[in-house]
């Protein structure tokens, strides 16, 4: 039982010249940018001037504008179908990881962190590659004859972002549901498999449960990076393909209505907070 | 002797679960004194309060006449030897045995000396640039040993420190650290629950059950003349027999139980009783008698062999009274001791137990009266 | 006699054999083939990235190593995330050892607080520090952008280091104070040093992470470029194919990056 000693005396001193600076970064970094970004929020521009007066307006317009909430709900969708879809796909690879030994679990492991680890951007820029009207797919397509025509569908719209964010993305599914399938002892599954269980019932009585945690790590990281993504929707969005957290973007860019942008930004990142907190709840940050 | 440190009502809690409850011990300088108690009685708290790791609720620790409950771990001129042995794993065994003096800033050439003297000490001479996951347990333990004694202690403190050694070195570990106390004359605290290795080495034991210690003596005083019920069935085995007094004098205490009337000697734990009190009735396994032998005994019973324990240096029977059947005793039978009759006994057979009232003690039936 | 399995069971077996490896080799196949393309074009003689291949060629790398202004870019990336390196390090392990070895009120708040802009997606983070540094007058310029970076980078670490504190025998450091040591040789002399494969995994990460960022960057950059702006904006303006070349260098440098690290890392038994 790891007992911490309790502070007092000269080692509250001690305490303090650690808590001090770094609370003191936090602070100013942090926390401050944070709530002068609430604060902002509530501000308006008028005649190209920062208005400095709290006011809802903007918030009224999020709620009126049938533009804004329209856009919310479209991020949100994009979002949760991005979230589901890469579960789909990931779950069995981090199994198929987890599963292997030596050679061949170092390999995979090493071919799931590698993405992880470049631009992201580049990412994003082999995805439009693949899929333009000129680009490989469509090529392939009509080079196999599946098809007459470039297919128009699979870039600058709303499935582009989509498919563009189920790759990117996947990584940070495959991740966490990796670390709980690991942590899982060997022995809980030899005892169940020793106690006559069916590979079916292994999975869902001592698979599925311990991963949970990993799972639901994975879901909160694809769903709030997929809500505040930006880059997706500009560079393969095209004109249908506009989520909120671009028109944020646009709007600390030409636009240069800062406290509508920082008001949109505020409805998502409470969406997001949101789903972090409750995340939480069921010990998804143990994973991350 | 002279007191070198005095535990005054020292007691600790953790969260609702009290660990060290009053507790009061005066330890003498240059003794070999060993803490003895089951898990979770307290005992390693007891020594992590004297060593610093822990700050008392209340009470006093005095050392020098003065109360050290508030000196950091870091102050005291104390040293551990620590159960997992804690060596620094990224140290060579010479910087680990020099960690202390180098902190003191000792300059460099008294290091090496007092390193090397430290090692030859402990029987580890010339094993200075070896890494720790190099050594074995039996050495890990000697260089933590080395590790605590070169920097001279006034008390050293060993906390379970033969706990993970197999049996073998384990003895000879004991033998080795009395041999190191007595040569190098410091106090040693032993924390252990291993109470033949509390008798083994140690001049004094201090036997502790839940928080409260029970009696401080020497081992042979413990064995022989417990205080009472909880120190009475940790040393050693036991047969426990209850019963009513029914009549004490200042020579023997007579017990009236399932078995029949007893008669026990008076003894340290029977204080405090009276006519007509519950008592429990202390037999050791070894000092029953069977056969002829028993007929002559003050306490003489017809019993019936229940069972048999065969375990190499000793045999053990496990016998019934014909009075009280469903109480079994458990007797001892030295192979060179035993009798003609008991050794060719079935089960099932009949046997005359007995043992005489110099052999037995009488404590209450409460738990815990205990007297420090 | 041991029971045969049902057929309802026999194709949940089935089905399971697929969709283990099959599936996850889907995911894998999907996520690389496009990279390995853009290596294949970069390589390319044509403007045009499609099938079929001209002749091989080293054109677009030369004009790569001649754009001065992605070299510029190039410097600067490195600069900075070796800057939020030293930055995170000094702020995560500080941060961890605190939370590792005091009790203190807020504990909880303070982790999140330091865990927030790693979670939360960039755009919050920087559009978090904009507003900071536009409200504070601070001009936005590569200096902004370190800061943002040893935010994002704290996070990472911090958890690195705290993963190991916590594993790490509690005994050592009390042997240590045994000993006569204070806070401060304890840390430099027992616990630092016993954390060393984390300390090198936590700037790893965080170097590569700091290298790759790009939301952050996008708001509180001035008027210079990282090589990750550098390549958006390559990105949205008139399209040249010295893109192939610059993204196949960066995803070769992560992969040879990858495998270095693991190689040290699994070559490596840590410290007990």
């Amino acid at each position: 039982m790891a007992r911490k000693t309790p502070a007092g005396g000269a080692r509250r001193a001690e305490m303090l010249s650690l808590l001090a600076p770094t609370s003191a970064w936090l602070v100013v970094f942090t926390v401050i940018p944070i709530l002068m970004f609430v604060v902002y929020s509530f501000w308006t521009v008028r005649n190209q001037m920062i208005f400095r007066e709290l006011s809802v307006s903007n918030y009224v317009r999020f709620f009126t504008n049938p533009m804004y909430p329209a856009l919310l709900l479209r991020s949100l969708i994009i979002a949760f179908g991005v979230t589901v879809t890469t579960l789909v796909f990931s779950y069995p690879l981090a199994l198929k990881i987890s599963r292997s030994r030596g050679r061949l679990k170092s390999v995979l492991y090493m071919l799931i962190f590698i993405p992880l680890m470049t631009s992201y951007i580049v990412r994003i820029y082999t995805m439009r590659l693949v899929l333009g009207s000129n680009g490989v797919l469509n090529n392939f397509l009509l080079f196999l004859g599946v098809i007459q025509e470039p297919l128009q569908i699979l870039l600058f719209n709303r499935f582009a972002i989509f498919l563009t964010l189920c790759v990117i993305l996947s990584p940070f599914m495959v991740m966490p549901i990796y670390s709980s399938l690991e942590r899982i002892p060997r022995s809980y599954i030899e005892a169940a498999q020793d106690l006559g269980s069916t590979e079916l019932q292994i999975f869902w009585r001592v698979i599925f449960p311990n991963a949970r945690p990993g799972l639901i790590a994975g879901c909160m990281f694809i769903f709030v990076l997929s809500l505040g993504d930006f880059m997706t929707p500009i560079l393969v969005g095209g004109k249908q393909g506009t989520t909120l957290s671009k028109v944020i973007q646009v709007n600390f860019g030409f636009a240069y209505d800062w406290p509508l942008g920082a008001a949109l930004s505020v409805v998502l990142l409470s969406i997001s907070m949101v789903i972090i907190l409750v995340s939480n709840r069921f010990g998804a940050l143990r994973e991350v | 002797m002279n007191e070198i440190l005095r535990l005054e009502n020292l007691s600790k809690r953790f969260d609702s679960v009290v660990a060290v409850d009053s507790v009061n011990l005066s330890i003498y300088n240059g003794e070999f004194l060993a803490i003895l108690g089951p898990s979770g009685s307290g005992k390693t708290t007891i020594l992590r309060m004297i060593a610093g790791f822990e700050k008392p609720d209340s009470g006093r620790i005095i050392f020098d006449g003065e109360d050290i409950a508030e000196v950091p771990v870091n102050k005291r001129p104390f040293n551990t030897v620590f159960q997992d042995y804690a060596l620094f794993p990224n140290l060579t065994v010479f910087h680990n045995v020099a960690y202390g003096l180098s902190i003191r800033r000792v300059d460099r050439r008294e290091i090496r000396e007092r390193v090397h003297e430290a090692l030859e000490m402990v029987a580890l001479p010339g094993y200075g640039e070896r890494y720790t996951d190099q050594l074995s347990g039996g050495q890990r333990q000697r260089v933590a040993l080395a590790r605590a004694l070169i920097l001279r202690p006034r008390i050293l403190l060993l906390d379970e420190p033969l706990g993970a050694l197999d049996l073998a070195l384990r003895k000879q570990m004991q033998i080795t650290l009395k041999q190191i106390q007595e040569k190098v004359g410091i106090t040693f605290i032993h924390v252990t629950h291993d109470q033949e290795e509390g008798l083994s080495i140690s001049d004094r034991v201090a036997i502790v059950h839940q928080g409260v210690l029970q009696q401080v003596d020497t081992p042979r005083r413990l064995y022989f003349q417990p205080s009472n019920r909880f120190t009475a069935g940790f040393m050693g085995e036991n047969n426990m027999i209850g019963g009513r007094i029914t009549s004490i004098d200042s020579e023997k205490v007579c017990l009236d139980s399932p078995l029949g009337p007893i008669r026990s000697r008076q003894c340290l734990s029977c204080r405090g009783l009276g006519v007509g009190d519950e008592a429990v009735i202390i037999v050791r396994p070894e000092n029953i008698l069977a056969g002829s032998a028993a007929a002559t005994a003050a306490n003489s019973f017809k019993a019936v062999v229940r069972r048999r324990v065969f375990t190499g240096s000793e045999e053990k029977m496990l016998v019934a009274t014909e009075a009280a059947p469903q109480l079994e005793l458990m007797i001892k039978l030295h192979f060179i001791q035993h009798d003609d009759q008991a050794v060719g006994l079935e089960d099932s057979a009949g046997v005359q137990i007995g043992f005489s009232p110099e052999n037995c003690w009488i404590v209450g039936a409460e738990r815990g009266q205990g007297n420090g | 006699m041991i029971a045969k399995r049902t057929v309802l069971e026999r194709i949940g077996h089935l089905f399971g054999r697929l969709y283990s490896p099959g599936f996850g080799y889907l995911l894998l196949a999907v996520t690389y083939v496009p990279m390995l393309l853009v290596i294949v074009f970069s390589f390319n003689q044509s403007i045009i990235a499609a099938f079929p291949l001209e002749s091989f060629s080293l054109r677009w790398y030369q004009d790569l190593l001649a754009d001065r202004s992605i070299l510029v870019a190039f410097r600067n990336t490195i600069l900075i995330s070796l800057g939020a390196v030293a930055g995170s390090l000094l702020i995560g392990v500080s941060a961890s050892y605190l939370m590792h070895r005091y009790n203190f009120r807020g504990a909880k708040l303070y982790q999140l607080v330091i865990l927030l802009p790693f979670l939360l997606p960039g755009i919050f983070t920087g559009l978090a520090l904009l507003l900071f540094f536009a409200m504070t007058g601070i001009p936005k310029s590569l200096f902004t952008v370190f800061i943002g970076h040893v935010v994002f980078c704290t996070a990472v670490v911090f958890k690195t280091v705290m993963a190991r504190l916590m594993v790490l025998r509690r005994s050592l450091e009390e042997a240590s104070y045994d000993l006569g040591a204070n806070t401060f040789q304890t840390f430099f002399r027992v616990i630092l040093p016993n954390m060393r494969t984390a300390l090198i995994t936590g700037s790893l990460l965080a170097f590569v992470l700091s290298f790759d960022e790009t939301l952050i960057t996008f708001f509180v950059i001035g008027a210079q470029m990282t090589l990750p702006l550098k390549i958006w904006g390559m990105m949205r303006a008139q399209f040249t194919p010295v893109v192939h070349a610059l993204a196949s260098v960066i995803f070769l440098t992560s992969t040879v990056f990858v495998i270095a690290f693991s190689r040290f890392i699994l070559g490596r038994e840590p410290a007990r």
